[in-house]
């Protein structure tokens, strides 16, 4: 089906048969991909190299179907480097990639989000902050957008100090009073400015997100959150 | 066309063997059956034998049919001296290698979220329990130079960084024979980012 190079970053891997890799790929052009790369062992060929998780790459597909077959694979660019925690966090969106994503889906507007997401786990401090950014732009890709503007239904705007109630896939209802887990508009203003420097603001957006999340993830469990190493322990 | 149970079975259970489909399971079968039959006895026996017998090593974690396998038993290696490694056939390359005579610790695999393997799925815990109990004074962490055997690396030296022991990771760079033409930029960077030092002047 294609043939022209596409971007891609590899998701996830496994070795198949001797010689060959079974390929996750996000690619710019045609959204999550199941390919296989063949020859990988070859003394000269740097495939297997190349071949690695957050390793920008252009790949040329050839076949159709569920699974295609990787002809061509070279360095889009250098490797980014994740260490520790930015690394489990580069883990952490692979794993909503796979799990968010159907194939087939061209999201040319995700990947480059992706992209820029990586490059700022290699030099930010506050890596949650970029996890939230992400998870919001994930859900509004794949028409699950929060809205944190207007409130669902009677799309009057969202008053800094007023109490809502979050249903997920519906949106915020106003509540009287400050009662068990309601948002104050005021965190959610900054949520949509992605300002999460307050702490209240990140464990806010982190709920949020996660209740959103929930009906895509279909219950699996996200296995990156373990290799996180609290700066407590440290 | 649907062959008498028995074959059957056997064709099905050929297949769970890696790069085994239908077709090869069929020749694997009927070969068996034709030609081959006291060898194949001979697989079945061995095959039920070994399955039963072999477990892994109380202190590596490596396959062995002992509670201490042959190298950890081996009098003339250096106790204080660990290697981590993620798999079996990777003690193997080590080991005929000739020049490596300390002990190991096998993790049977490496930290990947997506097929779901965590820190508690490589026996981390009874490691730094080894390294604590056992005096050991240098750890070489020798998983795979993978994106994902890094992070076990990197998550391996975090739980061990408590510890009064030397920590090491194996080098990476070029290969013996390798044309610095023919290599990946992303190799040849850390080759130079880990550059030895031949000699410093003043």
């Amino acid at each position: 089906m294609l043939d022209s190079f596409s971007e891609a970053f590899l998701l996830h891997s496994r070795a198949y048969r001797e010689n060959a890799l079974l390929l996750e790929l996000f690619t710019q052009d045609h959204g999550r991909v199941g390919a296989v790369a063949n020859y990988i062992h070859q003394k000269k060929s740097p495939r297997k190299a190349l071949l690695q998780v957050f390793m920008p790459l252009r790949v040329s597909l050839q076949g159709k179907g569920d699974l295609l077959r990787l002809s061509q694979v070279e360095a889009a660019a250098l490797p980014l480097t994740l260490i520790g925690n930015a690394q489990a966090c580069g883990f952490y969106l692979n794993e909503l990639l796979m799990y968010c994503l159907s194939r087939y889906e061209p999201l040319p507007g995700l990947y480059e989000y992706y992209q820029h997401c990586l490059g700022q786990l290699q030099t930010v401090e506050n890596l949650a902050a970029v996890l939230r950014a992400f998870e919001l732009r994930l859900l509004t890709e794949l028409g699950y957008g929060i809205n944190l503007l207007e409130q669902a239904q009677s799309q009057r705007p969202i008053e800094a100090t007023k109490y809502y109630q979050f249903l997920p896939l519906n949106g915020f209802f106003e509540v009287d009073d400050n009662v068990a887990s309601s948002y104050l508009g005021e965190h959610l203003h900054a949520i949509y400015a992605l300002d999460f420097s307050q702490p209240r603001v990140a464990a806010t957006a982190q709920r949020l997100t996660r209740l959103s999340l929930a009906p895509l993830l279909n219950g699996r469990v996200i296995h990156s959150r373990k290799l996180f190493i609290s700066p407590k322990s440290s | 066309m649907n062959f008498s149970p028995l074959i059957q079975e056997l064709i099905e259970a050929l297949r769970c063997l890696p790069g085994v489909g239908q077709r090869n399971a069929q020749r694997m079968a009927f070969h068996l059956l034709e030609r081959k039959r006291e060898h194949g006895k001979n697989l079945g026996r061995t095959l039920l034998h070994t399955l039963e017998k072999i477990g892994h090593c109380q202190q590596c974690r490596n396959l062995s049919e002992t509670p201490l396998c042959l190298l950890c038993q081996h009098p003339g290696r250096n106790r204080q001296l660990l290697c981590i490694v993620e798999s079996p056939a990777d003690v193997l390359a080590i080991e005929q290698t000739g020049s490596y005579l300390g002990h190991y610790f096998v993790l049977m695999g490496h930290l990947s979220p997506l097929d779901g393997i965590g820190p508690q799925n490589l026996g981390l815990d009874s490691l730094v329990l080894h390294c604590q109990t056992h005096g050991i004074t240098e750890v070489i962490l020798a998983t795979n130079l993978t994106v994902e055997g890094e992070a076990t690396a990197h998550y391996i030296g975090h739980l061990l960084k408590a510890l009064p022991l030397t920590l090491s990771r194996i080098a990476h760079g070029v290969p013996s024979g390798g044309e610095l033409e023919h290599i990946d930029a992303g190799t040849l960077a850390r080759a130079l980012q880990t550059r030895a030092l031949v000699t410093r002047t003043e």
